[in-house]
């Protein structure tokens, strides 16, 4: 049944509404400290990565541990630039609707290119990998193997790891390129919306 | 009001805040008050908000545990140059288009029946009342983002000038989009 709709009506309805929503149950001051703890855990590690590598470096380790080493840390590197950039807009919040839409579809982008970089590079990595095996298994003595404890099956499962990670991060691109469509979707309905 | 002096204080204070990641904070304690204050008062306006925006109840938590997390955060930067009450809906606007975003839904995914409002049991006289509100919550989840938008906006009492300056739009357009929006908001409430 249709009832005739009258706008100042509508509103005092509105306004008398006071939906029944949960108790907030999570503490601000505890989410507050909690965001910033898992940005200062990046950097503690990011950090703690420097006296590793001068032991690394100083001490007679394989070269290739070395190497190793160096795209581990580009890795966490970059994965803590991409985690800052992702939350920025937690104390960075647009003050405007049209400024919102805005920053969406830059965190959308931002996390296109990073899931672009994750498959790039560890798809380098897995090669990397690949040739690593590869050398240990033909190339690289056996005293030497014999002191690493070096197991093909360690090194194949550390490949596995990285092949469905590079699955993982396509999906994770897939899903922000959907989310990206639409964002500029929304924008493009927001400001047409007066047309 | 006590409030209003509460948020004068603020301004002084705020020369003494801590800056972590170019934010800032007020004492802890000082921001505990500011926010349970404003909740206090305008928590309903959240709600309204939350449920206009998103109809599964889980969903609804987040969303509303979103707000006010931005408006904890949010509280020590607040200018006066907008009331209060403006300034905590353009707050829950943009998270709720934030969350909206992250859920790629426009609260649509449920069917709007499954919308539990406070009253609908509700054997008294307010009964009437309450399936009006009722009417109008759902006819608003019908309506595309933008006009639920406005449209929240505008049913919360806001002027054109201060839904302008929350949507970063023209005085002139609130104005147009306004008009369109109450003509759908119409249709969908008849048609329910």
């Amino acid at each position: 049944m249709s009832e005739e709709f009258n706008w100042e009506e509508a509103k005092n309805d509105w306004q008398s509404h006071e939906p029944h929503l949960p108790e907030l149950k999570k503490n601000m001051r505890w989410l507050s400290m909690r965001m910033k703890l898992i940005l200062i855990i990046d950097i503690v590690i990011l950090i703690a990565m420097i006296p590793f590598a001068v032991y690394i470096f100083q001490t007679a380790e394989l070269l290739s541990v070395k190497v190793w080493f160096v795209l581990a840390f580009i890795v966490a590197l970059i994965g803590v630039y991409f985690d800052f950039y992702l939350r920025k807009d937690l104390w960075e919040m647009p003050s405007t609707t049209r400024g919102m839409y805005l920053h969406v579809i830059k965190r959308e982008k931002a996390g296109i290119k990073l899931a672009r970089f994750a498959v790039i590079y560890l798809s380098f990595f897995g090669f990397a990998l690949l040739a690593w095996a590869i050398y240990f298994e033909f190339f690289e003595d056996a005293a030497t193997i014999q002191k690493m404890e070096y197991s093909i099956f360690h090194h194949m499962l550390g490949l596995l790891v990285v092949v469905a990670s590079v699955f993982v991060s396509k999906w994770y691109g897939n899903r922000k390129r959907r989310a990206l469509k639409e964002a500029e979707l929304r924008l493009k309905e927001f400001d047409t919306a007066d047309l | 009001m006590a409030l209003q002096s509460n948020f004068q204080q603020t301004s002084t204070i705020r020369h003494y805040e801590l800056g972590i990641f170019g934010e800032n904070i007020t004492s802890m304690n000082e921001q505990e008050r500011l926010f349970n204050d404003a909740w206090r008062q305008h928590h309903s306006a959240v709600a309204r908000v939350v449920q206009s925006y998103e109809a599964i109840p889980a969903l609804q938590e987040e969303l509303q545990q979103d707000i006010a997390f931005a408006i904890w955060r949010s509280l020590p930067r607040f200018n006066q140059k907008s009331s209060l009450k403006t300034y905590i809906l353009s707050i829950a606007h943009n998270r709720a288009i934030s969350h909206v975003a992250k859920h790629v839904r426009e609260g649509k995914s449920t069917s709007t029946e499954d919308v539990v409002l406070k009253g609908d049991d509700c054997p008294s006289g307010s009964l009437e009342a309450h399936r009006k509100q009722g009417r109008l919550v759902k006819g608003m989840q019908m309506l595309p983002l933008a006009q639920r938008q406005i449209l929240g906006l505008a049913l919360e009492g806001l002027s054109y000038d201060e839904i302008a300056e929350v949507l970063g739009i023209t005085v002139n357009n609130v104005g147009v989009r306004l008009n369109r929006a109450k003509k759908a908001l119409k249709q969908a409430v008849e048609s329910i």
